[in-house]
């Protein structure tokens, strides 16, 4: 009996332990290359800025005062987290159509659609966002077009503003948001659409009672996926903002390069992170298991 | 209430009703294509009010493209489907107030069982105090009285069949269509279910149509069954027809009715003849035959006759029990005839034994082949 189970207690710890030798590389990876860089932003987020020393190594609540305080970085944030919340219902009254064509779509279709909706991610970022500036610019195709077809003396307010900023974040992020939904609607049984139908319900409170509230996590998902990114963006909304139109993304860059001022810029970081994780949180929270 | 008037109607003695039941169900002419295959083939079937009706056929022989068809859900190219009198070819799944119980069952994993069952009168505008009572009503029909507020998720699949089959029925439907409706459950519960089914729909008086591959579950429930192949009706038949005079020789071997006798047909005083083995021949008469190339002997099980004979080739190469009754195989060539007798002359035929067979002509018939 107790020959038998000795070599198996002896045997049993072996493959926890490599599994946790196998995780040390990557665990080690993280730690050297994410957590010492985001601690030594948190450190910096608590120094003094000095014009002169680049900072003085005092503690100090000052930045954090300083930003939620100032009206200028409080208008910052709403203007971002409004740039969000308007780049997410667009994407998501956009992709809930389009993701359903493509669940319901033959193989084929479905093939083709996919690629259609993830060719934005297969062009670079840089590239995608000046073909908007050629579309937007205030001497650009649309512009032009509507000028010189009479309908307009001057330039549409569409360039280097709220508007281009939320046009090419549309365009980035509607991918994440048709790509969530559609992983979730695949699984939604396509009889309970006909059961609807045959039960005597129209489109709109099919949708409305049925399609909705079964694809409601790929809603979240996609929503909590396109908000994040955009509040955090700096690429799009830098060239397509220019110097007109800031958000919380493209101030940190100049914190980080142009004003030298590291400490507020971490500060501006640190802000953000804890709108994103108040944000997952949400999500957590309202898509709980029940 | 139109509910009352259809159970009072079927109750009725049959002389106050007008001499041909009028149809509820008239399907003429329906073909349908995916692409240039045909599912549906020129079908016409009619059903009568009140009616129980079976769809029997192997997997794509075309009796789910008719449900289908008939829910709205595909639109056939071609044909005529009247419910009641209107013609409902044209109209989308909602207007045509079909019941539908889904193979799934198709219940509303995010609604309640009460929710369930008000969904469909919640579309028909009915008043919030009569859907209560109505969805009550169904739900205590189907014994689920006591489960309103649970999820379908917390039910036995038994259950949600129930659940499944109040929402059908609680809209009043003209017809209630089944689509494999028991074929998620055990045996055990399949067989309790089928009894409910019917003496609900009988009880109800609705015409109902189900769509089933077993063909036993199709005897047992359906006032007539409808033999389909390849998108084409093979036979409609009440299943006591269907089992003694099978139209086709395919038929037969697929709702299991009888042997087809494999081997040449030769005429011989207006009988065709087969003869398996020496001393052992199956003949029927010839009426109406004029290729015997494209025909088959058709002898049912119980029709089979059989004798201790040692001289003959033929010996019994299995025995089946099969409750009161046994059935004996007897090989010949790749073939297999089979008999069934009483089980009290299990005895009479031990494992291979030598037999002769035979059958009284009266009992066997040329089918076309089918």
């Amino acid at each position: 009996m107790s020959a038998i189970a000795a070599p198996l207690a002896t045997h049993q710890p072996k493959p926890a332990m490599s599994r946790t030798a196998l995780l040390a590389p990557l665990t080690g990876f993280y730690a050297v290359l994410l957590l010492l860089p985001y601690g030594y932003m948190l450190w910096l987020s608590f120094v003094r800025y000095s014009a002169t020393q680049f900072y003085v190594p005092v503690f100090t609540l000052e930045n954090y005062v300083g930003v939620l305080t100032d009206s200028f970085y409080l208008s910052l944030f709403a203007t971002t987290i409004l740039l969000g919340i308007v780049v997410t219902l667009a994407t998501l009254v956009m992709g809930y159509p389009l993701a359903m064509k493509i669940v319901g779509a033959k193989p084929r279709t479905k093939t083709l659609l996919m690629v259609l909706v993830l060719s934005p991610l297969l062009v670079n970022l840089v590239v995608r966002t000046y073909a908007w500036l050629v579309l937007l610019g205030d001497n650009g195709i649309i512009n032009r077009f509507l000028i010189d077809l009479g309908a307009i003396s001057t330039p549409l307010p569409i360039n280097r503003n709220f508007v281009s900023a939320m046009l090419g974040l549309i365009h980035i992020s509607l991918p994440l948001m048709v790509l969530s939904l559609v992983s979730i609607m695949e699984r939604i049984d396509p009889s309970l659409m006909e059961a609807g139908k045959s039960l005597g319900a129209g489109s709109f409170r099919l949708l409305r009672k049925v399609h909705f509230p079964l694809a409601l996590p790929g809603v979240g998902v996609g929503s909590l996926l396109v908000f994040c990114t955009v509040i955090s963006a700096f690429v799009t909304p830098q060239l397509l903002g220019g110097n007109r139109f800031a958000t919380v993304g493209t101030v940190i860059y100049q914190k980080f390069t142009f004003s030298m001022n590291w400490p507020l810029g971490a500060t501006l970081v640190f802000v953000l992170l804890a709108i994103n994780g108040a944000v997952i949180a949400l999500h957590g929270y309202l898509f709980r298991e029940r | 209430m139109s509910m009352m008037a259809t159970a009072r109607q079927v109750e009725a003695p049959p002389r106050l009703q007008p001499q041909a039941a009028p149809a509820s169900l008239e399907v003429s002419d329906l073909s349908l294509f995916y692409g240039s295959v045909p599912a549906l083939d020129a079908i016409n079937l009619s059903v009568a009010q009140g009616e129980f009706v079976a769809l029997l056929g192997p997997s794509g022989c075309g009796k789910t493209s008719l449900l289908r068809s008939i829910a709205g859900f595909v639109q056939p190219q071609k044909g005529a489907i009247r419910l009641g009198g209107r013609d409902v070819a044209g109209l989308p799944p909602r207007r045509r107030n079909i019941g539908i119980m889904f193979q799934s069952y198709a219940l509303f994993p995010h609604m309640t069982v009460m929710e369930n069952v008000l969904f469909g009168l919640e579309c028909r505008g009915v008043s919030a105090a009569e859907a209560r009572a109505r969805a009550e009503a169904a739900l205590k029909r189907v014994s689920l009285s006591a489960f309103g507020d649970r999820r379908p998720k917390q039910l036995s699949g038994g259950q949600q069949q129930r659940v499944a089959l109040a929402r059908a029925i609680v809209i009043e439907p003209d017809l209630l269509l089944l689509d494999e409706p028991l074929g998620a459950l055990d045996k055990q519960l399949r067989l309790q279910m089928q009894t409910e089914l019917k003496m609900l729909q009988r009880s109800l008086g609705v015409t109902a149509l189900f769509v089933t591959h077993d063909q036993e579950e199709a005897m047992t429930m359906a006032d007539r069954i409808v033999v389909m192949r390849d998108g084409v009706i093979q036979q409609v038949d009440e299943p006591e027809t269907l089992f003694t005079r099978p139209r086709t020789a395919w038929v037969s071997d697929f709702v299991s009715a009888g042997n087809i006798v494999q081997g040449a047909l030769e005429e011989a005083d207006g009988f065709y003849r087969v003869e398996i083995a020496p001393g052992s021949v199956f003949a029927a008469a010839a009426d109406g035959v004029k290729a015997p190339a494209d025909a088959a002997l058709f002898v049912p099980f119980h029709a089979v006759s059989v004798a201790p004979d040692p001289a003959s080739p033929l010996e019994v190469s299995a025995i089946r029990l099969l409750g009161l009754a046994i059935e004996l195989q007897i090989a010949y060539g790749a073939h297999v005839i089979r008999v069934q007798l009483p089980s009290s002359r299990v005895h009479d035929f031990p494992l291979g034994s030598r037999v002769r067979l035979g059958a009284e002509a009266a009992d066997c018939r040329l089918l076309p082949k089918g």
